[in-house]
């Protein structure tokens, strides 16, 4: 391909440009940045990639940003042989303009154009477009080119590899179509009907495995039924061994069986003599006890009739003795009768005497309670009218006391006067504060107190005659017709008062006792004393007497006279005295003492005691021989009774062993007893030879061996059944396997894991045999490939070395990437070059490319901005490279250049410039 | 004088694993036909009875469906058939003979001879059958029911037949079955007159046995199988014991089979080979019931191979069966310069040619061995498939016929 010319319109950041392109050569289309150098291959792209009526992003993205006008590209282009104008506009009234310019010039417009578009665009190799394009971005790194057609083809011719003789990648591509029917194209996995055929094989031999095994399971089924039956057999013969067995052994018992009946017939037979000498031993032993018995009962008969005998003559006695028993008691009891008489007579005499004493007693005792109560009452008249307790009288003499305490404390406290009657009487008295003649004071004045030589009380003295007086009142001195002195006693008052006082509470108190003074008070004090005693002592008295006689003690006014109760019971005393008396007969003695009274009765009572005595031994005697008597009669009747039974029963005895001997004689039982006990021995003999000969034929080993026997019979039929158990369901299960036929399933199972075999054979083959063709032609083309990697290397060096000189090389890989770049003998790999050394080595690789292929099928070389990294220096030898310079492949190379720094081509001898301006 | 029509060796329920599910079907309906013809045949020929001398199912283990579509066949013999059990299905518990099945709908004129010994059916006609009652007796059946005849001749008027089945000592010489059947006593008791005929089966071909006509094996009426010599019959026997020993039987085969076993050892060494191959393959009749073993050797062109191919394919959808075993298959394939150039391959191309040519003439480099000699019902006796086995003459002589192909598809 190669590129003319290209028209932008409103795409992107260009309103309006057109670019004419040299057809071979080197351009460079330099501008600013921004100016839209990329834009305007990236506008080329879409102008063959993208449908003028798409509304992709991709569409929308050559719209001017903010200007919603139809983007526009038409470029001028030659792609396989033919030049071509082709113009889109996107977006709106979108269209397509085809033509095709030439000796058969065609022009198209809408979808005619664009699929004429498309069959032009598949000649073109994408491949190497993209390749042979390098961006600022890039790294200079060769995109993998072995999928490019054109330069393989270029590659094949430069190797001379002959990969397209005849037509090769044709056949390549219907190997890889018919490898592809069979195996996955990434994993070679089997794939198609190759798997299908391998899938129904495997199926297929699950299927015989699963039906052999069900054949395997009915042989083996059927083995182990034949040999279950083969044991049932042998089981059954086994049986008819032991059954054989068993009826030998039951034939020998058998035979032992007649020794154990002749055993067991002696032995009965043993039993039944033993019986009948036992019988007979008793019949023997029964008569000898009848006769035993017989005589014994005679000898007690006369034993007992004897005893009868001794105990009538016994009886006869015990009864004399009884009669005299019974007269004796009869005689003491009338003893004892009189003897009670007697004693209660003499127990009346006595209560008589007694009854006389007491009322004696009683009568003397009245007499003196009555005295006892005259004196009393005499004693009660002799009490004063007004008796004075001996507390009265001391509380009077008190008093006097008090006052003459009072009276003398007075007298000292006053003051004393010595009055002396020098010539003229003198008179003396007493007289009031007042200066009146006090009346006297003193109630004992009739004693004034001994010492004292008075006061108050006037008196004269006679001339010569003094006197001292106690100032205790106011005292007045009167020297009639001389002079009257007033003697004054400051606190004389108060105590006159109290003496006053004490005075008139003693005068009172006499008072209230009816005496006239104090003496009288002491007198009648002690008259009221000796009543009081006088009256205790008779009521002592009589409360003693009364004491006497069980009487309570008389108060009050029944202390006057004699207690009923005691004349009461004098009275009745009287009449029983009275009563007694008339009881008894007359006394022929006149009455007896007391003493005697008693004596007598103590007499009579032990003389009633004495026969009373007597009279129990009388009874007791006649019980003993009432006792005794019915004793005797008792044992009488009783052995006569007894006596009566034994002579009846010896009777009876007597009369059956008469009757039995008759029948049997004594004799003749015991001869029978005799032959009865041989018979028993030899009986028993017999027995012990029976069982001898039983023992000695070992019955018990045979009936051991029948049981063994039979035992081994049963286990032996049981094992059989459960043998024949076994083989029957064997059998069911043979029979149920057979059923299913699986010999023929498995059979048919095989056929057709032989039918699957057989399809997976023949797919088998078919695909072994595309594999094995496209092994062999990859293989051969591989190495072909192997040879490109040489021309493009040699191109590829050329072109370096006039960059760098005769030491650089590369090393270039199937793909044809660079791996490696040799300068100087040192090798760096390629990822560890620098950035320049990248660029450059990519434009080379892409120029050589470019070189290598048909210049009517190459592409341009585009290089977008790139060598920013290199220096000056290299520029100019890269500037010679693009020119094609000496010695450079004469093939026609389109080389476009963008570049926004114009110098940087500027060494390309013949570069054409275009410079784009903002438009 | 009685006759009778002997078979043996009906295999009921045989399958044959090289037969295609389709052709099984067709094979396995030709046996229960063969019964029906048989019956024509003895209804035809007045036969009194049909007697099958064992080996009448190919297996106790058979499915319903097959013992039902026997036994519909069966129903269809207008006289008495009798049965004997052979080594294939004995008498032991799995016993078809002895199934559910089998006697809730044996046909009423279908007799098993379950039990050793003379069995009269019908008035003055005894068959002496030996059953097998299990695959290994241990013993010579035969002889043993021989033996419980009365000694001596056999009473006047009274024909005695005996149904055997086994390997005779005269084939067995080393006796390697354990049943296999004594011939000199069965001579003597011919000879004697005790017996007066010995029908056999087993062997599947029709076979006299010690040079006599009056022990006879009568052959399978269809075939089993390519190796046997003469199968295909049933024979009609007369006996007339009134006649002197050894001739006494009269015996005449008569063909019942439809299908056949073919074996073509050819050699190719060109295409006019191939062309006659298939020629030959064309020309067979009855295609459909041919079974055709084709073993090849030979050294052909890419071409003539891939013609053979195509052959082989065609002629495959004909036939019963088209039988070939990699042990018999020995074809190399040589390829010249000139056939590639016709297809206008080179370059890279000629070069991968000439590398698989060389392989595929190196045929020694994978050698392969066939499976026959394992017993055919061991399922580990099959020689082991290999799925996508690694590049060999084969795969090489494939590759070349593809690359022809596609090369001549492309032009």
């Amino acid at each position: 391909m190669r590129l003319h010319r290209i028209t932008l319109r409103d795409v992107r950041g260009v309103t309006e440009r057109t670019v004419h392109f040299p057809d071979s050569g080197v351009v460079v289309v330099e501008g600013p940045n921004e100016i839209g150098k990329s834009t305007l291959l990236e506008a080329f792209d879409r102008l063959l990639d993208l449908k003028a009526t798409s509304r992709s992003a991709r569409a929308q993205a050559l719209q001017p940003i903010g200007r919603d006008v139809a983007p526009f590209v038409e470029a001028e282009f030659s792609l396989a042989g033919q030049r071509v104008r082709l113009a889109k506009q996107w977006l709106r009234s979108p269209r397509t303009e085809l033509e095709i310019l030439g000796q058969r010039p065609e022009q198209l417009t809408g979808a005619a154009a664009q699929a004429r578009l498309e069959e032009l665009t598949a000649a073109l190799d994408t491949t190497l477009w993209e390749a042979l394009r390098l961006a600022q971005s890039d790294d200079g790194t060769l995109v993998p080119l072995m999928s490019s057609g054109v330069l393989q083809e270029a590659l094949d011719a430069a190797a001379d590899a002959h990969l397209h003789d005849g037509d090769g990648e044709q056949v390549l591509d219907l190997v890889e179509d018919e490898y592809l029917r069979y195996f996955t194209s990434r994993t070679a996995r089997p794939t198609g009907d190759y798997r299908a055929a391998i899938e129904a094989w495997t199926a297929a031999q699950e299927d015989v495995a699963e039906a052999h095994r069900r054949m395997v399971e009915a042989e083996d089924l059927l083995t182990r039924q034949a040999q279950a039956q083969a044991d049932v057999q042998h089981r059954t013969e086994e049986l008819a061994v032991a059954e054989a067995e068993l009826r030998g052994a039951r034939e020998r018992s058998q035979a032992v069986a007649e020794l154990v009946a002749g055993h067991q017939r002696a032995t009965e037979r043993c039993d039944a003599a033993r019986s009948m000498a036992r019988a007979a031993a008793h019949a023997q032993q029964a008569r000898r006890r009848q006769v035993d018995s017989l005589t014994r009962l005679g000898a007690t008969v006369a034993e007992h009739e004897q005893e009868v005998t001794t105990l009538e003559r016994q009886a006869e006695r015990v009864a004399d003795s009884l009669r005299e028993a019974e007269a004796g008691l009869v005689a003491s009891e009338a003893a004892v009768e009189q003897a009670e008489d007697d004693l209660e007579q003499a127990r009346r005499r006595r209560s008589l005497a007694e009854a006389t004493d007491e009322l004696a007693s009683l009568e003397r005792a009245v007499a003196e309670v009555a005295g006892r109560v005259e004196t009393l009452t005499r004693a009660r008249a002799a009490m004063p009218e007004v008796p004075v307790s001996e507390t009265r009288r001391r509380e009077v003499e008190r008093l006097r006391q008090e006052l003459a305490v009072l009276e003398a404390r007075h007298e000292s406290a006053s003051a004393a006067v010595l009055v002396e009657s020098l010539g003229a009487p003198v008179e003396i008295g007493a007289v009031d504060s007042d200066g009146s003649p006090a009346p006297d004071p003193s109630p004992d004045a009739a004693h004034p107190t001994p010492g004292r030589s008075g006061r108050g009380s006037a008196a004269t003295l006679a001339p010569g005659e003094s006197r001292q007086v106690a100032a205790t009142d106011d005292l007045e001195i009167v020297v009639p017709g001389a002079a009257r002195v007033v003697v004054r006693s400051a606190e004389a008052g108060e105590r006159r008062a109290a003496v006053a006082a004490a005075r008139s509470a003693l005068a009172d108190t006499v008072a209230d006792l009816g005496c006239r003074d104090a003496d009288e008070v002491e007198q009648r004090a002690a008259s009221t004393a000796a009543a009081q005693r006088a009256l205790e002592e008779a009521e002592r008295d009589l409360a003693a007497v009364l004491a006497a006689h069980d009487l309570a003690p008389l108060t009050g006014a029944v202390a006057a006279t004699v207690p009923a109760a005691l004349t009461d019971r004098r009275d009745g005393l009287r009449a029983r005295v009275e009563a007694l008396a008339a009881d008894l007969p007359p006394a022929a003695d006149p009455a007896p003492e007391g003493a005697q009274v008693a004596e007598d009765e103590r007499v009579a009572a032990a003389l009633v005691r004495t026969r009373r005595e007597a009279r129990r031994a009388a009874s007791a005697e006649l019980a003993t021989a009432g006792r005794q008597a019915r004793e005797v009669t008792t044992a009488l009747d009783r052995l006569a009774g007894q006596l009566d039974g034994e002579r009846a029963r010896a009777e009876q005895e007597q009369e059956l062993l008469d009757q039995q001997r008759a029948q049997l004689p004594d004799s003749e039982l015991d001869d029978r007893a005799t032959e009865h006990e041989a018979a028993l021995a030899e009986a028993q003999a017999r027995a012990a030879q029976a069982r001898q000969a039983m023992s000695d034929a070992d019955v018990e080993g045979l009936a051991a061996q029948v049981r063994a026997h039979e035992a081994a019979l049963a286990r032996l039929r049981s094992e059989r059944e459960r043998a024949r158990d076994h083989l029957h369901a064997l059998t069911g299960q043979v029979e149920l396997a057979a059923s299913e036929g699986r010999r023929e399933l498995y059979e048919l199972a095989e056929a057709g894991l032989d039918e699957a075999e057989r399809r997976l054979a023949a797919v088998d083959r078919r695909a072994r045999a595309v594999r094995h063709l496209r092994g062999a032609l990859h293989e051969h083309r591989d190495s072909a490939h192997r040879a490109y990697v040489r021309p493009f290397t040699d191109v590829l060096e050329r072109l370096g070395r006039r960059v760098y000189g005769d030491s650089f090389a590369v090393t270039v890989d199937q793909r044809l990437s660079v791996q490696a770049r040799t300068l100087h003998g040192t090798t760096v790999p390629f990822d560890e070059l620098s950035g320049g050394a990248k660029e450059q080595l990519g434009i080379l690789a892409r120029i050589a490319v470019a070189h290598l292929v048909d210049p009517t099928q190459g592409v341009p070389v585009v290089i977008d901005d790139a060598l920013g990294y290199s220096d000056p220096q290299r520029l100019e030898q890269m500037g010679g490279i693009f020119a094609g310079g000496a010695g450079a492949d004469p093939r026609d190379v389109q080389v476009i250049l963008l570049t926004c720094t114009p110098d940087r081509y500027a060494s390309i001898p013949d570069a054409q410039t275009v410079r784009l301006e903002a438009s | 004088m009685v006759r009778f029509l002997h078979t043996a060796d009906w295999q009921i329920g045989l399958t044959r694993r090289f037969l295609e599910p389709e052709a099984q079907a067709r094979f396995t309906a030709a046996r229960a036909d063969a019964i029906r013809r048989l019956g024509r045949i003895a209804h035809d020929q007045g036969c009194e009875f049909v007697v099958v001398c064992g080996d009448v199912f190919e297996s106790n283990h058979l499915t319903g469906q097959t013992v039902r579509r026997a036994l519909d066949a069966l129903r269809s013999v207008p006289v008495p058939v009798y049965l004997l059990p052979g080594n294939h299905d004995p008498l032991d518990a799995a016993s078809i003979y002895r199934s559910e099945l089998f006697l809730a709908e044996r046909p009423e004129h279908v007799h098993v001879l379950e039990v050793a010994g003379a069995h009269e059916v019908s008035p003055g006609v005894e068959l002496v059958a030996a059953p097998w009652e299990s695959k290994h007796p241990g013993r010579d059946l035969v002889a043993e029911a021989v033996a419980t005849l009365p000694e001596g001749v056999a009473p006047d008027g009274v024909t005695r037949v005996v149904v055997g089945h086994g390997a005779v000592d005269d084939f067995d010489p080393e006796w390697r079955h354990s049943a296999t059947i004594r011939t000199a006593p069965l001579v003597e008791a011919l000879d004697q007159g005790r017996v007066h005929h010995v029908a056999l089966g087993d062997r599947h071909s029709h076979t006299e046995v010690a040079g006599r006509g009056d022990i006879v094996y009568s052959g399978t009426p269809e075939p089993t199988r390519e190796t046997e010599v003469d199968p295909g019959h049933v024979l009609v026997v007369d006996v007339d014991p009134s006649r002197p020993a050894g001739e006494r039987a009269r015996v005449r085969p008569h063909r019942v089979s439809t299908w056949r076993f073919l074996t073509l050892d050819r050699q190719v060494d060109a295409p006019a080979d191939v062309e006659a191959l298939d020629a030959e393959l064309g020309a067979l009749a009855d295609k459909e019931r041919t079974i055709t073993f084709v073993n090849l050797r030979g050294t052909l062109s890419v071409a003539a191979h891939a013609r053979l191919e195509e052959v082989r394919e065609r002629h495959r959808d004909h036939l019963g069966a088209l039988v070939e075993r990699d042990q018999h298959r020995d074809v190399a394939v040589v390829s010249d310069e000139e056939v590639w150039r016709e297809l206008g391959l080179g370059g890279y191309l000629a070069s991968a040619v000439d590398q698989i040519q060389a392989q595929a003439h190196d045929s020694a480099q994978t050698p392969r061995d066939g499976g026959e000699s394992v017993a055919e019902d061991e399922p580990g006796g099959r020689s082991a498939f290999v799925v996508g086995r690694p590049d060999d003459d084969e795969s090489a002589r494939d590759a070349l016929s593809l690359l022809y192909r596609l090369g001549r598809s492309r032009a």
